[in-house]
C-alpha cells in the first residue's frame, strides 16, 4: 500500500513506541541505545520500508497520541488529524486513504464538497498464531504475561466500547 | 522496594491490558495534530512528527516489535 500511494501525496511512517509484550528478548526499554536496537530489530524482521521514527524513552509522542499499542492516525497536509483507529487495520487505511483522494478530486472537478463528521465499528482479522509467534519472539515470560491477562479478560466480560459482530 | 522512575512505569516490565476507551475522546478527528521530537532510525536525526504533514498527507501507525 506504502508503494502505491507514496508518490500521490501520501507520506507512511512507523513510530516506535514501547515494548507492548516485553519478555527476555526483548525487554521493557531503558536506554534509548536499547530502543534503537529494538526498532532496527523490527524492520529487519518485518522488512519495513516505510521511514521509522523512534520515540523517546518516556514515550512523549505515544502518549500526546493516546499510548494504544497499534492506533493509526491519518493527518492531511497542514497538521488537521482527518481519520483514526485505535487498532491499525490496512484494509480500513487504504479505503481512507482513497476516499480523500477521491474527495479531492471530486472537488478539483468543481463539485461543492460538504464536510461531515462519521465514526465507524472496525472489525480486523486477527490471527491468534500470529500474535503468539510474536509473543515468542519476545521470549516465555511475554507468552506467561498474556496468558495470565487473557484468563484476567475473560472473567471481566467483554471489553467496553467492543461490539460484536452478528452473522 | 524502590520507586519506578517515570520512565520505568511508561516501559512497565510486566504486560498490562490497555484500556481502549479515552481513545474515543482523545484527539478526536478535526483537532491539530500534536508535535514531538523523534529520531528517524537509520539516520540517528532528530526529526519532528510536523516536517512530515507539510508538504504531505501523513498516515503514521504506532506500535512496536512486541
Amino acid at each position: 500500500m506504502t508503494r502505491e500511494y507514496v508518490n500521490k501525496g501520501f507520506v507512511f511512517l512507523f513510530l516506535y513506541t514501547r515494548e507492548a509484550h516485553p519478555g527476555e528478548n526483548f525487554p521493557a526499554h531503558r536506554s534509548m541505545e536499547q530502543k534503537l536496537a529494538h526498532a532496527r530489530a523490527f524492520q529487519e524482521r518485518f522488512q519495513i520500508e516505510r521511514p521509522i521514527l523512534v520515540d523517546d524513552l518516556g514515550g512523549t509522542g505515544h502518549k500526546l497520541y493516546g499510548m494504544l499499542p497499534n492506533m493509526t492516525y491519518v493527518i492531511a497536509r497542514g497538521g488537521k488529524i482527518l481519520s483514526r483507529a485505535d487498532w491499525t487495520d490496512p484494509p480500513t487505511i487504504e479505503w481512507t486513504v482513497q476516499y480523500i483522494q477521491s474527495s479531492r478530486a471530486h472537488r478539483r472537478e468543481g463539485f461543492h464538497m460538504a464536510p461531515f463528521y462519521a465514526e465507524i465499528v472496525g472489525y480486523r482479522w486477527n490471527s491468534p498464531a500470529k500474535v503468539m509467534e510474536g509473543l515468542r519472539r519476545a521470549g516465555p515470560k511475554a507468552v506467561e504475561d498474556y496468558e495470565r491477562a487473557m484468563e484476567h479478560r475473560k472473567k471481566q466480560g467483554p471489553i467496553p466500547g467492543r461490539i460484536k459482530i452478528d452473522d | 522496594m524502590a520507586e519506578q522512575t517515570e520512565i520505568e512505569k511508561y516501559n512497565y516490565r510486566d504486560f498490562v491490558s490497555s484500556d481502549f476507551l479515552p481513545f474515543r475522546a482523545h484527539l478526536p478527528v478535526g483537532s491539530s495534530a500534536p508535535d514531538c521530537q523523534l529520531i528517524l532510525l537509520g539516520k540517528n536525526q532528530s526529526v519532528r512528527l510536523s516536517d512530515y504533514w507539510k508538504k504531505n498527507d501523513l498516515v503514521v501507525e504506532f506500535g512496536s516489535l512486541t
